[in-house]
């Protein structure tokens, strides 16, 4: 199973697309899915936060994406569970 | 992670089965009343913030084409995945965010829901401002939340009562500027209702594990009570033990 796609569509980094962190433009925080459909990149230059996929259920927290930050995608390790 | 946040998630972590099984909580009348103000239709895309454990998203899935539902304690969000599973509801998904920083697009929902949740956020404007974001130009917002009196005084003294019991209980506004804060972020407010639930003392304390020492702290200022919180909280002590109300305020509002 995998996160829905219609799901996937509306999914946005939650800095860039929210508050006085909004980014510029009509849809900022736009996500690509990366390592096999386990981990969301926000495409936003200077962004760079990363949300993983764990158990189908993006984590979708800013905390979270800020981890991520300085790990390049090829070295994200996997996601783990929801509630370890 | 604001400290304000962190509480509320190691706050409602162990308490997530108490939630699932609070009568309050699972068949409060604020809960049919929402739904019947309103009025879901059957394509609408709806989001349920600060779900706990998805009691209003269990409700309003079988009337709406999916529902998201988000919280930030990812405990609260297993236990809303397994009462979808368990009910049959294959258009629900469960989900963590923070309310004051959703993680959609502009106008993605026909409906937000936020019930008994907006105490909890230390930022209700922002989170607010979130709401009229993610909804769709004509989208309808569904709240409820407890209220308290307008007096300043009397509503200090009725939140201290709260975080006493709850220390992740952030702040309960009177109704006049509730409907303020919405009107402020560009809501226009449809339909309102105010209505009175009574508990009994220690099952309400018990549900977030009150310690003895807190519960005869609770109890003593239920008994030095100001006389303008008599008519919210009404308590009466009978059968050996204290019942009170709270008010709670559902709010409809078009966006």
């Amino acid at each position: 199973m995998a996160v829905a796609q219609d799901l996937l569509e509306i999914l946005r980094c939650p800095y860039c697309v929210s508050g006085e962190t909004r980014k510029p433009g009509d849809d900022p925080g736009r996500l690509e899915l990366v390592r096999d459909g386990t981990w969301l990149v926000c495409q936003e230059p200077d962004c760079g936060r990363k949300y993983p996929i764990k158990e189908d259920i993006p984590v979708m927290l800013i905390e979270e994406g800020d981890k991520w930050i300085n790990t390049p995608v090829d070295q994200l390790p996997p996601p783990g569970k929801l509630v370890e | 992670m604001s400290q304000h946040k962190s509480t509320v998630q190691s706050q409602f972590g162990p308490s997530a089965d108490a939630y699932a099984t609070s009568e309050v909580h699972a068949r409060g009348e604020s809960l049919d009343v929402l739904l019947e103000l309103v009025r879901p239709r059957p394509h609408w895309h709806m989001l349920d913030v600060g779900t706990g454990a998805g009691h209003t998203a269990l409700t309003f899935a079988p009337h709406v084409a999916r529902v998201v539902a988000t919280d930030i304690t990812p405990e609260m969000l297993a236990k809303t995945a397994e009462l979808a599973a368990a009910r049959g509801l294959v258009n629900l998904e469960a989900r963590p965010a923070d309310a004051e920083a959703l993680p959609f697009a502009d106008a993605s929902f026909d409906l937000l829901t936020c019930r008994l949740a907006f105490h909890h956020f230390p930022n209700p404007r922002q989170a607010l401002a979130e709401f009229a974001r993610v909804l769709k130009p004509g989208g309808i917002l569904g709240f409820t939340d407890n209220i308290t009196v307008p007096e300043k005084q009397a509503a200090a003294y009725y939140n201290a009562y709260e975080k006493l019991r709850d220390p992740s209980h952030h702040w309960v506004y009177p109704q006049p500027r509730l409907e303020a804060m919405f009107q402020q972020a560009g809501f226009t407010i449809l339909a309102t209702r105010r209505l009175s639930k009574e508990f009994e003392f220690h099952a309400w304390a018990d549900r977030q594990h009150v310690s003895d020492e807190n519960k005869a702290r609770l109890l003593e200022m239920m008994r030095r009570l100001p006389e303008s919180l008599h008519p919210l909280f009404a308590p009466r002590w009978a059968e050996g033990t204290l019942y009170f109300s709270l008010w709670e305020l559902v709010v409809v509002c078009g966006r």
